[in-house]
């Protein structure tokens, strides 16, 4: 045990070990809520079925594998995340969790996670997901995050993962359908990161991350935000061209990937006057309703299309 | 000092208490997993108390492409 007698104050928590909370904390509880979404849209989305045994493993061991990517972005990215206003309380800038053991925690939690995600449903999904663990924490976090503005647009894939391994779980492949799914969290994820990155702006400089309104300016940032939303907007109706969602997903696809690239054309419109941070702070919010809308609307109609046989 | 001091042992072992039982569940709930998953893939063989599972259907000694063959080869031979 550690001589806890000398230690100064500030040390106090590191040396006292963080609480369960606090390694709870290093899973991005928030970002695995939506993969495990994600990933539950892409298993009932799939054909074919699966014990719901196997399916809630599944589930498990893709929400401990997001949670430990999370772990392993937190060890490498402390620094940083102790200058921004935002990141500066988690566990281990907060100085409750040491780096070693949020490494550890993260190589343990990913190992465990793909060898049960692997052993008992299959490789495919099980390699995929140590794919997109690899690909968040080395290509964007070590590679690409601190060294060139498209960071979030090719680490973005790494998010953009979830359901195709909800996919692959069930069916043992990858498909033009899954394929679907990955692109349209891969095209939603810059204008959402962006529209954030617009509103903490200073965050970003401060921490020396080229976020593209650090690099290329706001004017930039918000072009290229009405660019990727225009794309996304069709993509979102994809789906329904291949049969993987129906009229009502249609429907909904349609109004909010329009309301999207409303939002967009508005933040554009803003400029640089006092409506800026407004507009991006509504297309932030909003971009977060559509993701979660989108895949409730395809899990649903998948759910009553098994219901009703 | 000292009081500080022994309130932070009191802490301490209080988070390693917790910790501890946190793993705990943790590797409770992946052995239930395994467990689980196990019994699922294995069917209703794997409760079988004499180990002897019904032969699966799509046995090529069983199918009805094969053993039609070796029912005529077998009454040729006169060992049936």
């Amino acid at each position: 045990m550690a001589d806890i007698s000398a230690i100064s104050d500030d040390r106090r928590d590191a040396e006292l070990g963080g609480a369960v909370g606090d390694y709870f904390a290093l899973l991005k509880p928030r970002v695995m809520s939506l993969v495990i979404f994600t990933a539950m849209t892409g298993m009932a989305a799939a054909p074919g079925g699966m014990h719901p045994a196997l399916a809630l493993i599944a589930l498990i061991a893709i929400a401990v594998g997001a949670g430990a990517s999370g772990a392993l972005n937190m060890w490498w990215d402390a620094d940083i995340d102790a200058v921004m206003e935002r990141t500066k309380k988690r566990p281990v800038p907060g100085g409750r969790v040491s780096g070693d053991e949020a490494l550890v925690f993260g190589l343990v939690l990913s190992c465990l996670s793909v060898l049960t995600l692997g052993a008992t449903v299959n490789w495919v999904a099980g390699g995929l997901l140590a794919l997109t663990i690899a690909f968040y924490v080395v290509v964007y976090s070590m590679w690409l995050k601190r060294r060139t503005p498209q960071n979030i647009v090719i680490g973005g894939a790494a998010g953009a993962f979830p359901p195709m391994i909800g996919w692959a779980a069930v069916t043992g492949t990858i498909s033009l359908d899954s394929l679907i799914l990955f692109l349209i969290i891969f095209m939603w994820t810059p204008p959402h990161f962006w529209a954030l990155a617009l509103f903490r702006t200073k965050d970003y400089e401060a921490a020396g991350v080229p976020m593209l309104p650090v690099v290329a300016g706001a004017r930039e940032t918000r072009r290229q935000i009405v660019i990727y939303s225009a794309l996304l907007a069709p993509l979102g109706l994809a789906p329904v061209a291949t049969g993987l969602g129906g009229w009502v997903y249609g429907v909904v696809a349609l109004a909010l990937g329009g309301m999207f690239l409303a939002l967009a054309v508005k933040l554009w419109r803003a400029g640089d006057g006092p409506q800026s941070d407004k507009a991006a702070k509504s297309l932030f919010g909003f971009s977060i309703l559509y993701l979660f809308a989108l895949f409730a609307v395809l899990l649903a109609e998948h759910v009553v299309r098994h219901i009703l046989g | 000092m000292a009081a500080t001091t022994e309130m932070d042992m009191l802490e301490y072992k209080r988070r390693q208490k917790l910790r501890s039982i946190a793993i705990g569940f943790g590797l409770a709930a992946l052995v239930v997993m395994f467990y689980v998953a196990t019994i699922v893939r294995l069917g209703p063989n794997a409760l079988r108390k004499d180990g002897m599972g019904k032969p699966a259907a799509t046995s090529p000694l069983k199918s009805n492409a094969v053993q039609p063959a070796a029912d005529a080869a077998c009454k040729k031979a006169g060992t049936c």
